[in-house]
């Protein structure tokens, strides 16, 4: 039996919508993801990218158009495997006539946690969520910021060994962001692995793992948090070339050199070729400014591959037209 | 248990709806439109026309009991084809679904629940229709009994139907097609009338065949006539309660069905 907590092979989910025209919205294509017991694992995208979907995916709430889907060995149609898994969607809907102990103890008797754990497990929640203090009160009345924390307090209900979170700090202020970070370290800490999507990549990048990154439906980069950033690390050259002769002979070698005011820039991850770059700004007499080691951040390695991934789709489709 | 569950939030979420307030406001309009009547066969019975006062009541109690039995049929209707529309919507649904249960435990749940709530409009009905008998002077009796049994069977069938369909249909189509089926026995009628128009006429067995899939209000009828005293006729009630059992049934296959594998959402 496989290790993996997720494991999706070629998943795949296309829309039909319309009534009269029918049209066809390729939401996920293909996606291999494996995610492995214990690790904090990021799915990051833009907006529309596929990310709910996968995640509705994940949690049977749609099927797929092909390609196969298995947590801890069973497919989501098997409602026992959501026994260990605990959810957090992006747009949390709450019974708002309820209060918050009256709705975890609805979820909880859906666990079918015995009651006096029940009991004990709500209060301890709604204190480590700031929301014990609120109890009396109905969701309806509750901040954007108390129902995310009511969500994250949800998910944990059921102390699963799984945990999907879409977009889980996105009501927070930092100080609260800090503290859902901290919870989900402690998690991780414990065992617990956890799948979460977010726009926050500053937040990913503290507590990542391994990423995914989504793109028009397709994943365009999976790995280890470190490679990726690191692999897109190297330097940053900074030069004036008043003749043009560096820079046309740069462009021959296929280097990308962009304008900063009086400046020019480049940037590599290759050591040598930064070097060769070096030597090339020196014998056409230009006059080198800076020569920076720099580690990117997730954010511009995200916004490079995704940028990157937009350019490929544009040329492809420029192509192939008549 | 789960299913009993889910029931209980459905009841929940129902009775904070505004179907129970509107369920009040047509009850009090039922009783006042009716009291006027009921104050004028007590007038009658105080002159002496105690026959004609006692003909007059049962008559105003048979229009109450149909009133009450539209009403209940137009709530679960409502009922039956928005509750898991309603959840779809406000996206409360995947708060259930992400637990341990399984869809048809969800859906067996909402019915429970839908089935409650309607039991409990009843409740209500049946309290005032008590009342006006109790004024007009009558005791209760079996057919008293038979005549609201008979208006709640009416009202399951709707919400059993509308339920049903409502899990792979439209809100609009599922009640189109509701109305289509309770009102089935009257459209075949009508068909067959238009057919003798032009000198067609459909063996008995052929009518009897297309009318069986329709609720039999043939039973209703004999209901009512059991409250004028006419001897109540077996056969058409059992008729009723039997569709009761398997409409009832047959809703939660075909929603069943339609909602086991339907995408409950859509793109990012």
């Amino acid at each position: 039996m496989s290790d993996w907590v997720i494991e999706t092979q070629r998943l795949s989910k296309t829309f039909v919508s319309g009534r009269w025209h029918k049209r066809r919205v390729e939401a996920v294509v293909d996606v291999d993801l494996c995610v492995g017991r214990g690790e904090i694992f990021a799915f990051l995208g833009p907006n529309g990218a596929g990310k709910t979907t996968t995640i509705n995916l994940l949690m049977g709430f749609v099927y797929p158009t092909r390609g196969s889907i298995r947590l801890f060995g069973l497919p989501p149609e098997d409602h026992r495997v959501r026994q260990r898994i605990g959810y957090l969607p992006e747009q949390y809907a709450y019974y708002s006539f309820l209060t918050a102990p009256q709705l975890l103890n609805v979820f909880g008797q859906l666990f079918r946690i015995p009651r006096a754990t029940r009991r004990e497990r709500i209060e301890r929640l709604l204190r480590q969520f700031g929301l014990w203090e609120a109890r009396h009160k109905k969701i309806g009345t509750y901040s954007r910021g108390m129902r995310q924390r009511l969500g994250l307090a949800q998910a944990l209900l059921n102390e699963p060994e799984l945990l999907i979170l879409d977009e889980p700090t996105s009501g927070f202020d930092p100080l609260g962001r800090r503290r859902v970070r901290n919870i989900l370290l402690d998690l991780k800490r414990r065992g617990v692995t956890i799948f979460l999507s977010s726009h926050i990549l500053s937040e990913v990048e503290l507590i990542g793992d391994r990423v995914a990154i989504i793109h028009r439906g397709r994943i365009i980069k999976q790995g280890a948090l470190a490679d990726i950033v690191g692999a897109h690390s190297g330097y940053e050259i900074a030069f004036i070339d008043s003749s043009g002769a560096a820079i046309s002979r740069l462009e021959e070698m296929g280097v990308q050199v962009r304008s900063d005011g009086e400046e020019q820039k480049t940037f590599t991850v290759d050591e040598s070729l930064a070097q060769a770059i070096v030597d090339v700004i020196r014998a056409h007499g230009g006059r080198l400014k800076a020569f920076v080691p720099r580690t990117r951040t997730l954010e511009e390695v995200f916004l490079e591959l995704v940028g990157a991934s937009a350019q490929t789709d544009l040329d492809s489709r420029e192509g192939g037209k008549p | 248990m789960t299913i009993l569950v889910v029931a209980g939030s459905a009841i929940r979420r129902l009775w904070r709806s505004r179907l129970l307030m509107v369920t009040g406001i047509i009850a009090l309009l039922i009783i006042g439109l009716t009291s006027s009547s009921i104050v004028f066969i007590s007038v009658a019975q105080e002159a002496g026309e105690s026959q004609q006062a006692q003909q007059a009541a049962i008559g105003v109690l048979f229009f109450i009991a149909m009133l009450m039995g539209w009403f209940a049929s137009l709530v679960a209707l409502l009922i039956g084809v928005t509750v898991t529309w309603q959840e779809l919507r406000d996206g409360t649904i995947f708060g259930l679904l992400a637990k341990p249960i399984a869809r048809w435990e969800y859906l067996a749940g909402k019915y429970l629940g839908s089935l409650g709530y309607l039991l409990l409009i009843w409740a209500i009905l049946g309290g005032i229709y008590g009342g006006l008998v109790s004024l007009t002077g009558q005791s209760w009796s079996m057919s008293h009994s038979l005549t609201l049994v008979g208006r709640l069977t009416l009202s399951v069938l709707v919400l059993s139907l509308a339920f049903g369909l409502a899990q792979g249909l439209s809100m609009g189509v599922a009640a189109v097609l509701t109305l289509v089926i309770y009102n089935g026995k009257f459209l075949v009628k009508e068909f067959a009338q238009l057919l003798s128009l032009v000198k067609v006429t459909l063996p008995d067995a052929v009518t009897r065949t297309m009318i069986y899939p329709f609720p039999a209000t043939d039973g209703l009828d004999a209901l009512f006539q059991s409250v004028l005293e006419v001897p109540l006729d077996a056969l058409p009630v059992g008729w009723v309660f039997l569709h009761l059992v398997d409409y009832s049934i047959a809703a939660l296959l075909v929603g069943w069905w339609l909602f086991r594998r339907r995408d409950l959402a859509m793109t990012d």
